[in-house]
């Protein structure tokens, strides 16, 4: 979504107030990879990131007319992903009760060469220590790598400081080292 | 769409650290980005994108099925840009005229009546409620038959080859010849520009769009869209009998109608004025009565004060 100009969102706000169908489906095709992205930092639920960008995608259509194309569809959509996500984990949580989902499909190794494996195992960890992140540093760190969001865009988001913003981006990242290291030792003390 | 993957480190993430670190914040940064995010399987996003352009259509559906509005865009109207521009010029000096123009005539209808009753040069009458104004420019009826108005009115319009316009603070309501209630009250908890029509057909429009308005329909003004409203235009037009007529409305409004119906004040506090109530009486003599069957309506308590009410919780 970060490569699409501001142009064009304002575009498709003029297009959503008047009630055009085109614009609707072309917003649709460029915002849902990204906003289900999102939606699965916070749900880590595959399903329940399409149920709730099918939420989204339809209270867009409702609230059309009081779009203001003056300000960002883009930080809307990304504010609406997470007030249905945010949503959607507290009814979660009080339906502890249900089984855990297989976030983490395991990565096969049957037909890989030792590199590849090498490989395959660290992006494995890399994914593992994101997730085990607390929500919010995950959150905030996601938006930045992936989507491409500015410190201000995120803050204004999650509603925090930017300057809070960019201490939960380093300590991610310093997370991440610390346990790369870990990581790197136990390898080389197998070899 | 393809995603990208390829964002450059925020610089404020670098701020304060030694060398050391900053490389490995750089390094750890470009590291992750083997992880690609998940990407939606393309059936079940096919399926979200079938069922919400679905949904939309449905809703598209029923919206034509009511005798809904038909909107249309201004610009559409308008054939050319410079059409277009020219209109807005005008409108500006209409405007302007009116506020500057010494000979232009203002019309108020006092607070504490029901309402006033004015003719026009051209034969048009007007209802005009209590605490409104309207002002004529020395114009009408000349070049054009354009109108200003705060507050509520009731208009009579005498057919004529010059369109009858009010101008209201969000709104533009054009007829040639009909009857039609025009409603804005900037300011107030329920300011939008709400206009019923009794007879003939009316266009209403703000800045972007405009909308032809049948007799029986009503539709409130927002600056980015035209609402149709569902009311019983015969109960909503009870003001000018000396009535009170309301649909799920807030006690606020209410209020500010029967401040300036009666000339009194009314104080409430905001958990009392934001409460919506529906509530219809025909022929309202008596401040206190009416306030009392309200007050009845949501369960509060209400008195007399030197200078006229006050609606209160336990």
């Amino acid at each position: 979504m970060r490569s699409i100009p501001d142009e064009q969102f304002r575009s498709w706000s003029h297009g959503l107030l008047r009630s055009d169908e085109k614009s609707y489906a072309e917003l649709f095709e460029a915002s849902y990879d990204a906003l289900f992205g999102y939606a699965l930092y916070i749900t880590h639920d595959q399903a329940a990131a399409s149920d709730i960008l099918q939420d989204v995608y339809l209270k867009l259509w409702q609230v059309r007319e009081t779009i203001d194309p003056e300000r960002s569809l883009r930080a809307l959509m990304y504010q609406m992903v997470r007030n249905f996500a945010l949503n959607h984990e507290r009814q979660r949580k009080r339906h502890a009760a249900e089984a855990i989902e297989d976030d983490h499909p395991s990565v096969r190794f049957d037909t890989v060469n030792d590199d590849e494996l090498d490989a395959a195992k660290l992006k494995e960890n890399l994914q593992l220590w994101i997730d085990e992140m607390p929500q919010r540093r995950r959150e905030a760190f996601m938006l930045s790598r992936f989507e491409g969001l500015s410190h201000e865009e995120i803050a204004s988001l999650m509603d925090l400081a930017p300057k809070t913003v960019n201490n939960h981006i380093v300590l991610a990242l310093q997370h991440i080292r610390k346990k790369l290291d870990a990581f790197r030792e136990m390898e080389s003390s197998f070899d | 769409m393809k995603r990208e993957h390829t964002y450059h480190l925020p610089t404020e993430a670098l701020e304060g650290l030694n060398e050391a670190q900053q490389r490995d914040i750089q390094d750890m940064w470009d590291l992750c980005g083997a992880v690609a995010p998940i990407t939606p399987a393309a059936q079940r996003k096919a399926d979200v994108k079938a069922h919400v352009m679905a949904a939309i259509r449905d809703e598209r559906e029923r919206e034509n099925a009511r005798p809904a509005l038909r909107l249309v865009r201004s610009s559409d109207l308008f054939a050319s840009v410079s059409y277009r521009i020219a209109a807005v010029a005008a409108a500006m000096v209409v405007g302007l005229a009116v506020v500057l123009s010494p000979d232009a005539d203002h019309y108020r209808a006092l607070p504490g009546a029901v309402a006033e009753q004015i003719s026009l040069s051209d034969g048009t009458d007007v209802l005009l409620a209590a605490g409104s104004r309207l002002s004529v420019p020395g114009s009408f009826g000349s070049e054009d038959r354009t109108v200003v108005l705060h507050g509520e009115a009731f208009f009579e319009v005498e057919p004529s080859a010059l369109p009858f316009v009010v101008k209201t603070a969000d709104a533009r309501t054009t007829v040639l010849g009909t009857s039609f209630n025009v409603r804005s009250w900037p300011g107030s908890m329920s300011e939008a520009t709400e206009v019923i029509v009794e007879s003939g057909r009316v266009a209403v429009a703000n800045k972007e769009l405009e909308a032809i308005v049948e007799p029986g329909e009503a539709v409130t003004v927002s600056p980015f869209a035209l609402t149709p409203v569902e009311t019983t235009p015969s109960y909503r037009l009870a003001w000018r009998d000396g009535g009170f007529s309301y649909d799920n409305v807030l006690i606020g409004t209410i209020i500010d109608d029967v401040e300036r119906r009666f000339d009194v004040q009314v104080k409430a506090p905001a958990s009392i004025r934001l409460r919506p109530v529906t509530i219809h009486r025909n022929e309202v003599t008596d401040a206190a009565e009416f306030l009392g069957d309200i007050a009845a309506t949501i369960s509060v308590r209400y008195r007399a004060t030197a200078n006229g009410f006050e609606m209160y919780l336990d």
